[in-house]
């Protein structure tokens, strides 16, 4: 019996932090930092930095697909080593699982029509506004804006298809994700409108990849990837790939070490 | 597993989560109920392109998976001209229309066979007695055909109750925080699985519980030849 | 509608839409195989064992048959990888068995169908003519032979319609498993309907595959039933 104990817990092993296979969350729609292709692979800035992080590792990374807002819950639960998915870190989250240092930060922005007849986010009064589910987003707009309505969504594509739709009057999302989303051919008419929510504002902490606790190994090692990458120009490369050019998400001014 | 704190603190949102899961589901046997009445109707009429409706109606909203006709009306349909740039869109942009409808279609599709069977299931006899004591055909179907289905589709007619009740739960798909989203946005929020799903699971447990009990008693009082039984 | 949308290969979704299509056939065929094992297992604890035994049965039953299947569905995704490395903590080993998606899926499926298919069989087991059984008492067949080789073929038979009705029951729960990161059918559309903005395109033609899913089902179980009860109908009677 022990016997057969010790050798399940052999089969498992390779799962385990100190292993070199990785899996990492992304929720792959939400472009430009993650986004699904017609082959079914995922491209995107935060694709290509993670992907640059385990070869910088040597760690054989594999990519889950996880909706965003059960995606903490997910990790929590096991079913993946490392969120890199937009986590926006704030001290709650910091409660329930560890953070590696930002690897990009930007601000937050409405996005509607273009002809939009208000101007958010002081006129929101009695507006329809999307969010993310379990975002900062969701969090800072229950704490700031009040009557309005909030309508919770698992990715931008079906938020800007509501929008287009007219079942919400406004995205309230990163500003880059918006952006991109509203250059395309099928969003002529839609952009950014209102003011922009500063990342200082915001809580200004960034967006960093998310580990279960007590998993230090990983984080550490992460995080001298990040810094490696962010140090010999391949973080810039990588997001000139991706950005409008002249955007930076740049996040080592966030560094406080 | 049950984490008391968590339950007491965010009960007050599993409980507007509810009370959405109640509205949504009111309206759902309301339209369900009107959609299915005239498709019983067809099923039972012997005029055969009626019939034929009857049958294409059931197949179709019997066969379609109530998530993918949610889908398709909610996402699917703001692609069709004729409904965004109409009237109807005032009806079809809002998520708890939606979701009501594809709802109601998809219970009507077995309702309107729970009304069709009940009704073929009144006894003949009773039937060609009233039609020979005399009564006009409406007496007929008011006071021998529709009573008597009413206690013959009673019990088929509650579960579909049940199915209304749990479909709704999808309606979490498309932006409504009816109880299974509210209780798993308390998750989103608290990490812990446990006790928001499991109070929840207990909220529709305890109502489907009474439903039936309910439906049970009702069914006993309409047939008293069922109480001499067991 | 646009013809391209629908192409093989890198360009177009259908690659992707029949990768989804096999996920969901998978997931049914397995959630149902072990449901159904499990259903019949239940069915047998709740009317031959102890009073303690048969009441967890028989609340089983009603409880995956009065909460809905997303919820059970979240339940065991977000819970069940909690619950077993707590469980297994218990006992002293450390454990970081992850239960998937899939898995997940088909944990959750499988018990909801678990739940309805005992009371398929217990209706079943009802339907067995008792004169057969005391006829087997009778020749002195032993109470197990009796089970094995009259009783559950029978049973099965009375089952029959029931169990395809569930079948197609499941065919239209599996599309639910996309809430939780599943790739099937419908994961694979909502992405196609999301990167294209062709929803209603990619729904229609899910929604065709579903149809024709359970069109298929009808038949096989028609002809299935006329073939199971060609000697059992008129001795019935």
């Amino acid at each position: 019996m022990r016997g057969i104990i010790l050798a399940s817990g052999l089969i498992f092993l390779p799962v385990t932090a100190h292993a070199q296979n990785v899996t990492m969350a992304t929720e792959a729609s939400f472009p430009p930092f993650s986004q699904t292709e017609a082959d079914g692979s995922y491209t995107g800035l935060e694709i290509d930095l993670g992907n640059a992080v385990c070869q910088h590792l040597g760690w054989n990374c594999t990519w889950v697909q996880q909706d965003f807002d059960g995606a903490i819950a997910a990790l929590l639960a096991g079913q993946f080593d490392i969120i890199f998915s937009s986590m926006s870190i704030t001290d709650e989250r910091a409660e329930v699982a560890d953070f590696s240092i930002p690897y990009y930060s930007t601000p937050t922005a409405f996005f509607g029509a273009s002809d939009a007849s208000f101007s958010p986010p002081s006129e929101l009064n009695g507006r329809t506004i999307g969010i993310y589910g379990g975002s900062t987003q969701q969090e800072y707009a229950e704490e700031n804006y009040s009557d309005v309505t909030l309508r919770q969504y698992e990715n931008i594509d079906q938020m800007g298809a509501d929008l287009q739709a007219g079942r919400i009057d406004a995205m309230f999302v990163e500003q880059i994700a918006g952006l991109n989303w509203s250059i395309s051919d099928d969003t002529t008419g839609y952009g950014q409108i209102g003011e922009i929510v500063s990342v200082a504002e915001f809580g200004g902490k960034g967006a960093g990849a998310m580990f279960r606790q007590g998993e230090d190994n990983l984080r550490e090692a992460v995080n001298g990837a990040l810094r490696a990458l962010y140090a010999d120009g391949t973080f810039d490369e990588i997001s000139a790939r991706w950005l409008p050019e002249g955007a930076s998400v740049r996040a080592d001014d966030l560094w406080t070490n | 597993m049950m984490d008391i704190e968590t339950f007491l603190r965010y009960l007050p949102n599993l409980l507007n989560g509810a009370w959405e899961t109640a509205i949504l589901t009111s309206f759902t046997l309301v339209f369900g109920l009107a959609i299915a009445i005239p498709v019983a109707i067809c099923r039972l009429s012997r005029s055969w392109p009626l019939n034929a409706f009857g049958l294409a109606f059931v197949f179709f909203f019997r066969g379609a998976p109530l998530l993918v006709l949610l889908f398709l009306i909610y996402f699917g349909l703001a692609d069709v001209p004729l409904i965004r740039e109409t009237w109807a869109w005032t009806f079809f942009r809002d998520a708890y229309f939606c979701a009501i409808i594809a709802l109601s279609l998809n219970s009507a599709g077995y309702l309107c066979e729970v009304i069709a069977g009940a009704v073929r299931a009144v006894p003949r006899g009773e039937v060609e007695a009233a039609t020979v004591a005399g009564l006009a055909p409406i007496d007929v179907a008011r006071l021998v055909i529709i009573p008597n289905a009413v206690r013959l589709g009673l019990r088929n007619y509650g579960n579909e109750i049940i199915f209304v009740i749990k479909g709704t739960s999808i309606a979490s798909l498309v932006t409504i925080v009816e109880l299974t989203r509210a209780a798993n946005n308390i998750y989103f929020r608290t990490f812990d699985p446990f006790t928001p799903l499991i109070a929840a699971g207990v909220i529709y447990f305890v109502v489907i519980w009474t439903i039936s009990r309910g439906i049970r008693a009702l069914e006993r009082n309409l047939t008293p030849q069922l109480r001499t039984q067991n | 509608m646009d013809l391209s949308l629908f192409a093989f290969g890198d360009t177009g979704w259908g690659d992707e839409l029949a990768f989804g299509f096999l996920v969901t056939i998978a997931m049914a065929v397995s959630s149902y195989a072990i449901g159904t094992v499990f259903g019949l297992a239940l069915s047998l604890l709740e009317s031959r064992h102890g009073r303690v035994v048969s009441n967890l049965a028989s609340g089983f039953g009603v409880l995956f048959r009065s909460v809905p299947e997303l919820l059970v569905l979240f339940l065991v995704f977000y819970g069940a990888t909690l619950a077993l490395s707590g469980l297994l903590g218990l006992v002293g080993i450390e454990s970081s068995i992850r239960i998937g998606p899939f898995a997940a899926g088909v944990v959750a499926l499988s018990m909801v169908h678990a739940a309805y298919a005992s009371e398929v069989f217990k209706g079943a087991m009802i339907a067995v003519p008792p004169g057969y059984l005391e006829a087997s008492k009778a020749l002195g067949m032993s109470p197990w032979l009796t089970f094995s080789k009259i009783k559950l073929p029978l049973a099965l038979r009375y089952a029959f319609p029931g169990l395809t009705n569930l079948w197609m029951v499941m065919i239209k729960n599996t599309p639910l498993v996309s809430a939780i990161g599943v790739s099937d059918l419908i994961r694979q559309a909502s992405r196609a309907g999301e990167n294209t903005r062709e929803y209603l395109a990619f729904f229609l033609a899910a929604l065709a595959v579903y149809l024709v899913l359970s069109g298929v089902s009808l038949f096989a179980q028609e002809k299935g039933q006329a073939r199971l009860f060609r000697h059992v109908s008129d001795q019935r009677a």
